[in-house]
């Protein structure tokens, strides 16, 4: 008996041995992506889905969280040759990645039909896909109850234009007086150009250049910067926050314009705070609305040596099984149309509430990807620098939009 | 003009008065400056803990004096954790507990005279590691409401909480955790065995697919065979609402949480305990960065890193530095200077940030890339061999020479006399170094990539990039608060060694 046992322990062992030995046995694929929550719901993903089903590949899965700077760090990574075989890809910053060939173009690799087409446009360059959309975010208007109904004003609703929202917003400020506020405006282009898309401004023209004295981007800007006209909007910063988020969570300010993301930071530091959620207000001319749509992409390392093991690991990851479940769990919105249905959107929860906009969001009017050209994320510091100029009243609008196309042309022709 | 002799007095007794005010000036110019750059250094320190100890660590103004810190609620808060959980200390909900909670309601005349609305409501804040959904108190217990005097406008209520055992068995209770399920729900037992669990009341069974593995619960042992109890709630989170025209006056504990123009009051946890009400951010960052499959805490993790490194820092410089330092200084080869100008001072001159690509490749070339490269890296410091060398330069050559004539080699010179009277040198280089170690963050996060790995600094930006970037800022500051800790103790500790060595009257003449 003990001879036996010897015996299948070193069979045992010698095959280990072989397997470590051969390098195509035991595959490993890396997969790089954001800190903070996001290692334990890949981590979930990984155990839950991508294990099971590649188990008798013997391809495992790490997954490297990256901190701080995630674009800085993955630059880092794939200029030592060390990224992973996978990674997280933000639509905004595709561009660089694309030019220095460090992602695979996806065509033929994984099908991209079934998820949502503005999202497959964020990945697109000259016809290659190179990421898939994991999940995506647009903005909406979330409103707290309370103040509407203590101001006995209606609650903002999918049908508001830019003028009656702004009447809403004049009437609660006028209704609760001076320590209350109609809405947080964050100096940021990021909560700005969805009104400048609205009104029909294309961020680049045909030449690639960008117009901020467009009459359109004009209108929209005098209308963002005015509604902080008698302390109606006010700076995140003039009530102590640092976000849009903070403002509503205090209680003070009726209204935010921020993604799904608002929806977990409510919960942890606003429980008890009633809220709604509505879309984005249509331009009175145009009767559009306009948004952006904020996504972060699964893309492939050109330079991974296990393109089809790769390539396995994007496809479950971005299967309808894993999409339906981080939905179900709440924790991000899906890019696959066939999960617009989902019972999910249903449910009454203000969180479900606000993911059902979102994800209506993404097909309402004028949606452009939040992305910054060639030039990368400076591109849109003039416009916050203006945004932040005339908000707190330093500039009048026509002096920063004057000064932003300046640095924008600057910084254009460079 | 001749001057009397009581002039004289008079001009002396002025001078006198003259120069002792300037004392008393200089004293308190003296005081005032240190007053200020006490508030400059300890204000900041301070009010980060304050912070890290609030529900809202935003809170504007700040408050100096909070409810956390003020020893009524301090035993109220006690008092709760006893009844919910039978601890003080941790405090917590568990079956078969009632919790009483008092609130007053002021209700005016032309007011609604109603009772408050009062509500359990599910609380679970965003986890590191954990996405799994934990049950939740408003799924199991019950809440009632009833008046208990009224003095003037101001009624007060009791409101009860009543978390009934979902199993009527009798017999040993035990606390355990819920593991993977099969057929029928699985636990953990503390020895860690695993053993199914039977749900003997319709009550239980009702629950059976909402609980998750990990969960903590409690089993009652009848026979061989263990019965559900009931989950056990970290917290109680209730909240309470009045009508327009009514006002929460005083509750037991003050609400963590004022909406609907104070008409809304949550309260995160009715039944925290000691732990849970003033040190609940200290708590969550060891609790909430647990991961469910290891059942270790990373920030504790992260905690040992940081000692192992700055542990390793530390040696490696005291033998590297003070060889090197004392080769610099005393011994005579060839290229000593060229060596002291491009290996000490030149490399100090160079940002670390240049090195980074050739160091980080060389490192991943080497297989490195974890605390033994990051150790490597920053083997020996350069800072530290300047230091070293100007300190043996300053101690008298006689000491060696009279070790050289009573027949010391150069090594035993180095250890037996040199090194010994080097004391305050090199625990101003430990200091420093540990210091260094222990707050280093640019090459950790190059570094480093998995997040049991970590150290301190790397770890709390995790903390920060909770919900995109808006920070968890009560968890960030509790865990800065932390990882000051050792550094203060440190430095309070070892300061007092920063004494003079004595080697001045080993020289006589």
């Amino acid at each position: 008996m003990k001879k036996v046992l010897k015996k299948a322990l070193f069979v045992s062992l010698a095959v280990l041995v072989a397997a470590a030995g051969s390098a195509s046995a035991q595959t490993t694929i890396k997969i790089n992506g954001y800190g903070g929550q996001d290692p334990a719901i890949v981590g979930d993903l990984i155990n839950r889905f991508v294990k099971p089903a590649l188990a008798k590949d013997k391809i495992t899965v790490v997954y490297q969280p990256l901190q701080g700077d995630y674009n800085q760090q993955l630059t880092t990574l794939l200029a030592a040759g060390n990224a992973g075989d996978v990674f997280y890809v933000p639509g905004e910053t595709l561009d660089g990645y694309v030019a220095t060939g460090k992602l695979l173009a996806l065509n033929g690799v994984v099908n991209t039909t079934p998820f949502i087409k503005s999202l497959n446009d964020a990945f697109t360059r000259n016809g290659k896909t190179y990421a898939i959309s994991k999940d995506f975010n647009t903005l909406t208007l979330i409103y707290n109850k309370d103040i509407f109904d203590e101001a006995k004003v209606a609650y903002p609703n999918d049908n508001d234009t830019w003028t009656s929202f702004q009447n809403k917003l004049a009437a609660v400020k006028k209704a609760l007086g001076n320590d209350y506020y109609g809405a947080c405006l964050a100096p940021d282009y990021a909560r700005m150009g969805q009104f400048a898309f609205a009104a029909g401004w294309q961020p680049f023209d045909s030449k690639g250049k960008t117009n901020l004295l467009d009459p359109a981007f004009v209108s929209a800007f005098n209308y963002f910067t005015g509604l902080s006209k008698d302390k109606v909007g006010v700076q995140p910063s003039e009530v102590s926050q640092d976000w849009s988020g903070g403002c509503l969570a205090s209680g003070k300010v009726a209204v935010a314009i921020e993604g799904n993301w608002i929806v977990g930071f409510l919960k942890d530091n606003a429980p008890n705070l009633k809220y709604g959620t509505a879309l984005i207000p249509k331009n009175d001319k145009t009767g559009k609305r306009g948004n952006f749509v904020f996504t972060v992409g699964w893309a492939i390392n050109a330079g991974t040596k296990n393109k089809a093991a790769a390539a396995k690991v994007l496809n479950i990851l971005t299967s309808p099984n894993v999409q339906q479940y981080v939905l179900e769990q709440g924790l991000a919105i899906p890019s696959r149309t066939s999960l617009q249905n989902n019972a999910y959107f249903k449910k009454a929860t203000p969180g479900a509430e606000n993911s059902k906009v979102v994800f209506q969001g993404a097909s309402s009017g004028t949606v452009r990807p939040y992305y910054f050209g060639n030039k990368g994320p400076d591109w849109a510091k003039p416009i916050s620098t203006a945004l932040a100029a005339v908000l707190s009243g330093q500039k009048s609008s026509a002096d920063a939009l004057k000064q932003a196309q300046q640095e924008m042309d600057t910084l254009q022709n460079r | 003009m001749t001057t009397t002799l009581a002039e004289v007095r008079k001009n002396a007794a002025d001078l006198d008065r003259w120069l002792a005010r300037r004392r008393w000036a200089r004293a308190g110019w003296l005081y005032a400056f240190m007053l200020v750059m006490s508030i400059f250094f300890l204000g900041p320190f301070l009010m980060g803990l304050l912070s890290s100890m609030k529900d809202n660590p935003n809170e504007y103004p700040p408050r100096l004096i909070i409810p956390q810190l003020t020893p009524q609620y301090i035993g109220r808060a006690y008092n709760l954790g006893v009844q919910g959980a039978g601890s003080g200390w941790n405090g917590g909900l568990e079956p078969g507990r009632t919790v009483t909670f008092d609130v007053s309601v002021r209700s005016p005349a032309d007011a609604p005279q109603g009772p408050p609305t009062t509500a359990l409501f599910p609380y679970q804040p965003t986890s590191l590691v954990a996405i799994a959904r934990q049950a939740q108190a408003t799924e199991y217990a019950t809440v009632r409401t009833v008046e208990t005097g009224q003095v003037g406008e101001v009624r007060s209520y009791r409101i009860t909480v009543d978390y009934p055992a979902l199993t009527a068995q009798q017999g040993e209770v035990i606390a355990a955790r819920l593991a993977t399920p099969d057929e029928n729900v699985n636990a953990k037992l503390p020895g860690g065995q695993i053993v199914a669990v039977t749900l003997d009341t319709p009550a239980a069974q009702d629950k059976q697919y909402s609980l998750n593995a990990t969960q903590a619960v409690e089993l009652v042992k009848a026979g061989d065979k263990y019965y559900l109890r009931g989950p056990v709630f970290e917290r109680t989170p209730l909240q309470i609402d009045v009508q327009r025209g009514q006002s929460i006056t005083a509750s037991t504990l003050p609400p963590s949480d004022r909406q609907n123009f104070g008409r809304s009051f949550a309260y995160r946890n009715i039944t925290p305990g000691v732990l849970g009400y003033t040190f609940n951010n200290y708590r969550r960052a060891f609790s909430e960065t647990t991961s469910p499959q290891t059942g270790r805490s990373l920030f504790f993790s992260w905690v040992l890193n940081t000692f192992l490194y700055a542990f390793l820092r530390v040696s490696a410089a005291i033998v590297f530095c003070s060889l090197a330092g004392y080769a610099l200084a005393r011994m005579d080869f060839p290229g000593k200077n060229l060596i002291f100008i491009v290996g000490v001072l030149f490399v100090q001159m160079v940002p670390d940030q240049v090195n980074l690509v050739s160091n980080y490749v060389l490192l991943q070339d080497l297989g490195l890339l974890n605390i033994w490269g990051l150790w490597f890296n920053g083997l020996v410091a350069a800072g530290g061999v300047f230091l070293m060398k100007q300190f043996f330069e300053g101690m008298p050559k006689e000491l060696e020479e009279s070790a050289a004539i009573d027949g010391a080699g150069p090594l035993m010179t180095f250890f037996r006399v040199m090194l010994p009277q080097a004391g305050p040198a090199l625990i101003a280089l430990a200091i420093t170094q540990f210091q260094g170690a222990w707050n280093d963050f640019f090459w950790p996060l190059v570094i480093l990539r998995q997040n049991t790995d970590y150290l301190l600094t790397v770890g709390l930006v995790n903390f920060r990039q909770l919900y995109g970037g808006q920070g968890d800022y009560g968890l960030i500051l509790a865990g800065a608060v932390l990882s000051a800790i050792p550094v203060i103790v440190i430095f309070v500790i070892f300061q007092r060694y920063f004494v003079d060595t004595g080697s001045d009257s080993a020289v006589k003449g």
